[in-house]
């Protein structure tokens, strides 16, 4: 079911687009339904700690240190189609879930947003005008001409994703710069000024599309004991400062696959260099921390930190 | 704010119930009043609906159990100490009191819940339609307590003293007081709220078992909480100031069978003793349904319409002449009747067979035997003072040391002259409370029909046009009569036992309630009421008489003693100066039945001159006694000389 503001929009929108072609909204959501699966990569780190990747023993953690966790959420639905385009709603929020005592709460308000989707300069220019009237934002998508109607519709996904991320960004920026205490981010490190300055974030990737090491530092990596962390290592980007990172098993493996129970750690590089690698120890011993309660019945719960779960859920719940 | 009205499909909320969230912390508990706030006008109002917490959950994301135990490894105190609490639910169903406005009833609203206060219980129990001031029939039961607050909780003297509806019923284990103790708090609060345009209203109070009613007109000490709840619920915390004590005798007949006996407490206990003709009234009552048939029916009829008070002769008889007051001149007379049949071989006398005169009067003498110190031999009565009942009085007839036929015989013959003359009006007050405890026995919900059920039902069903009112008390309800307890408008529960909260009859509440039935602490009642439309929770203070244990320890009842001793005592209540030596004689000279005949006549009697009137009732036989005590001299004494210097 689509939100009241958008079922007005769209339904006043198609009172004058006779040509408008209104779609169910039901079922999956885009980002299922496309089943698009990123592209497993290799990507080289450059070794900070030492001269080699090597398993390094985390200290049992002593509490927890993390004090907020930061995630957010993406829906895209197709809900019309004009002549070949796709019309594409996006939803997207992000919030940070603070501690208080044992219990988790909302900081601050979560950022919301929706949007139609669509390449709306390849339709007539009063279509958007109507769209914009109507109430919901519209948002170009870049497609070529005479492409596949579906191709329309991975990037109006993309967009969707690139506008969380923005809301991630900005959400984490705000916390970073007037909260005080550790922010966990689900995911890479946003690149913010405010963040990667920041003394006190750290990112947490669970998914390992692309892996930074390759060759026998990959098996060293892949045979990580439970509670084990690797040595640590530089990625550079052109779309952010570098950070240090590093593989940490926060499970013990054994019985599963090698990704299972393997986080990736991000935190802004300046910091390794001004504390070396005492900096991965004690951000491990925060994520190790975190281990408990599980985050079933989440299917990634063997990476995935209770925070990020109650995150996802608030969501969820708030988007409707 | 307290929390907020949710529903979903698969738990959606109706006109009757609705289910609310609240913060883990928040006060609410099984049994809270709350108020809800609709958003939306319907009819251009907005709906405020009243409810009382019936049922809560609690729950958190956790599937499975098992996931908690892999969370932590298995170790129960990592858990304790975890650093993350998962989300949790605290969600509550309540069940509707009352919606404003009535119409249109739709399904509660969503909206945001409070916790209802003072004015909010009123409205939501109804109780704003019979406290308005300078006509209220409020009758306080207790206070309801809830996050904080402390309301008062009012019956409607309409629908608990009747005419609308009438009587009570109370429920609960024994041993916690909690019957009793709601009672005699009940009574003080009807005494001291009870509208003057209602007239006057007493209690009879019968004593079933050990020293439960025996101190009523005692203070207790009541602790600074109950003494506030007293003070805002505006009753009085002092014992009952008009009681009055009936108890039958001991089977010697020396002294009152009952354990206020200490001689501190005698000023207000009467004896009560019935004569045949009181009894025959009530054969039925005695008399075995299977044993006494028709025929025999008829002959006690008889004797009760031709024979007993009144004087009798017959044929049969010769010229003897009967005046039949007593058990023992009844059986005299059934004496000489079955034997002038036997010396004439009659088989029959005035259509009555002789193995049914034979058979009756083994039955009415028998009597006397099993209701020994209640029944007197000589016809003479002592009885609670129909008629000249006080308004506010307490009348406590102690029959916990009778038999159960004798119980039932007190308890029919009260409870019928009650009737009479309340149907007459005459009875001296216009409303009537009678306690009777232990109701399963009286009016047990299987068996055969007794006269007592009958009695009961018929009070149950009819008594609130005439203003007698039944409260009863039993620890099943489920054993009782489902008619008699059927017709209590007013029904309260004690703490429940578990295996009586199982049966059919505790199927309307939902399990929290009866969990909190359960585990109810003393003190406290859950309340059904004709304006609440669902049962409260409510705390009511100590009585302020009292309790039996109490009483016994503090005033211990007096020691049996010589049939002698007893006698004295009894008439030393009417003339404290009275002593042994100035009675004793009697009892080297008469029999016991003669003596307790005088006594009994004397108690009645309450004369200025005590011994005198008690001596006089042996007649002549007294004085012979006297004066062949003085020895009379054989040879007269030789007067003293005038000028004697040795006399005097």
């Amino acid at each position: 079911m689509l939100p009241a503001t958008i079922e007005r929009a769209l339904g006043a929108l198609a009172t004058q687009l006779p040509e408008l072609r209104r779609a169910q909204a039901g079922g999956a959501s885009l980002e299922v339904a496309l089943g698009r699966v990123e592209r497993p990569d290799m990507a080289s780190g450059t070794i900070l700690e030492g001269d080699e990747v090597r398993a390094i023993e985390v200290q049992p953690p002593d509490g927890p240190v993390v004090r907020a966790f930061l995630d957010g959420v993406q829906e895209s639905r197709e809900v019309g189609w004009i002549g070949s385009v796709p019309i594409v709603l996006g939803r997207v929020a992000a919030v940070v879930r603070e501690r208080d005592g044992a219990s988790l709460r909302t900081w601050e308000a979560p950022s919301r947003r929706e949007a139609l989707y669509a390449p709306w300069s390849r339709l007539p220019r009063r279509v958007r005008a109507l769209v914009e009237e109507f109430g919901p934002e519209a948002r170009e998508v870049e497609t070529e001409d005479g492409a596949h109607p579906l191709r329309a519709m991975q990037e109006a996904t993309n967009a969707v994703k690139q506008d969380r991320e923005a809301l991630e960004r900005a959400l984490a920026e705000r916390f970073c710069t007037t909260a005080e205490g550790v922010l966990y981010v689900d995911g890479p490190l946003p690149a913010a000024d405010a963040v990667i300055g920041s003394a006190q974030v750290l990112g947490v990737i669970k998914s390992h599309q692309t892996m930074y090491v390759s060759g026998p530092a990959l098996e060293t990596v892949l045979a990580l004991g439970g509670g084990q962390r690797s040595s640590v290592f530089a990625i550079e980007s052109r779309h952010r400062p570098p950070v240090a990172s590093w593989y940490l098993r926060v499970r013990d493996a054994r019985g599963h696959g090698p990704f299972w129970g393997l986080v990736r750690v991000e935190v802004p590089r300046w910091r390794f260099e001004s504390h070396g690698p005492a900096i991965a120890d004690e951000c491990s011993q925060w994520v190790l921390a975190e281990r408990a309660p599980l985050a079933l019945p989440d299917g990634r719960w063997d990476t995935m930190a209770y925070g990020i779960r109650s995150c996802e859920e608030y969501l969820r719940a708030v988007m409707g | 704010m307290l929390g907020r009205v949710v529903a979903t499909e698969k738990r959606p909320n109706t006109p009757h119930q609705f289910h609310f969230w609240t913060a883990l912390d928040s006060p609410v508990g099984i049994g809270t009043i709350v108020r809800v706030e609709g958003r939306e006008a319907a009819n251009g109002t907005i709906t405020r609906v009243f409810g009382v917490v019936n049922e809560g959950e609690s729950y958190s994301d956790l599937v499975s159990p098992l996931h908690d135990v892999l969370g932590y490894d298995g170790d129960p105190e990592r858990a304790s100490t975890a650093h993350t609490q998962r989300t949790e639910i605290r969600l509550y169903t309540a069940a509707v009191l009352r919606q404003v406005p009535d119409e249109p009833l739709q399904p509660v609203p969503m909206g945001a819940v409070y916790l209802a206060d003072d004015l909010d219980v009123q409205v939501a129990l109804r109780m704003d339609t019979y406290l308005q001031p300078g006509s209220s029939t409020g009758i306080p039961i207790g206070v309801y307590r809830g996050g904080g607050m402390e309301s008062p909780i009012y019956l409607d003297a309409d629908f608990l003293l009747g005419p609308e509806a009438a009587h009570l019923n109370i429920t609960g284990v024994s041993g916690l007081a909690t019957k009793t103790s709601a009672v005699e708090w009940l009574l003080s609060s009807i005494f001291a709220h009870f509208p003057a345009t209602k007239g006057s209203v007493a209690a009879v109070c019968f004593n079933v078992k050990g020293p439960d009613l025996c101190f009523l007109d005692q203070p207790a000490e009541l602790g600074d909480e109950d003494r506030a709840m007293y003070e805002r619920l505006g009753v009085p915390p002092a014992p009952f100031q008009k009681v009055r004590y009936y108890a039958p005798y001991t089977t010697s007949g020396a002294a009152l069978n009952t354990l206020r006996s200490n001689e501190d407490l005698q000023d207000n206990v009467s004896p009560l003793t019935w004569g045949l003709n009181e009894v025959l009234q009530y054969a039925e009552v005695l008399l075995n349904k299977d044993d006494v048939d028709a025929k025999a029916d008829a002959l006690i009829d008889f004797i009760a319409q031709r024979v007993v008070g009144m004087r009798f002769s017959d044929d049969l008889l010769g010229t003897q002449q009967y005046a039949v007051q007593s058990f023992s001149d009844l059986d005299r007379w059934f004496k000489d009747v079955i034997g002038a049949m036997e010396s004439r071989n009659n088989e029959s006398w005035r259509t009555h067979h002789i193995a049914t005169i034979r058979k009756v009067r083994n039955r009415l003498t028998n009597i006397a035997t099993r209701c020994q110190g209640l029944v007197t031999n000589d016809g003479a009565s002592s009885d609670l003072p129909f008629g000249s009942f006080e308004d506010r009085g307490v009348y406590v007839v102690d029959v916990a040391n009778l038999e159960d036929d004798a119980q039932d015989l007190v308890f029919a013959r009260v409870v019928s002259k009650l009737r009479e003359h309340l149907e007459r009006r005459s009875l001296g007050v216009d409303h009537v409370v009678v306690f009777v405890d232990e109701l399963n026995k009286y009016a047990p919900s299987d068996g055969h029909e007794t006269y007592v059920r009958k009695m009961l039902l018929d009070i149950a069903e009819r008594g609130r046009y005439l203003g007698l009112v039944l409260f009863s008390a039993q620890q099943f309800r489920s054993q009782v009569h489902r008619r008699v307890v059927g017709n209590s408008g007013t029904a309260v529960y004690g703490r429940m036992d578990g295996d009586e909260l199982a049966t059919p009859g505790y199927a309307v509440l939902s399990p929290a309630i009866k969990i909190k039935l359960a585990t109810l602490e003393k003190g406290q009642l859950m309340v059904r009421h004709p304006h609440f439309a669902q049962p409260i929770f409510v705390k009511f203070p100590r009585p302020a008489t009292l309790t039996g244990r109490e009483g016994a320890r503090r005033f211990p009842p007096a020691a049996e003693v010589p049939f002698a001793d007893g006698i004295l005592r009894t008439l030393r209540k009417l003339d404290a100066s009275l002593t042994m030596a100035a009675i004793e004689q009697v009892f080297a000279l008469y029999d016991e039945a003669e003596i307790l005949r005088a006594r009994d006549a004397t108690v009645r009697t309450r004369p200025k001159h005590v011994k005198a009137f008690f001596l006089e009732q042996f007649g002549r036989k007294i004085v012979p006694r006297d004066v062949a005590a003085v020895p009379t001299p054989r040879t007269p004494l030789r007067p003293t000389p005038v000028d004697d210097p040795y006399g005097v």
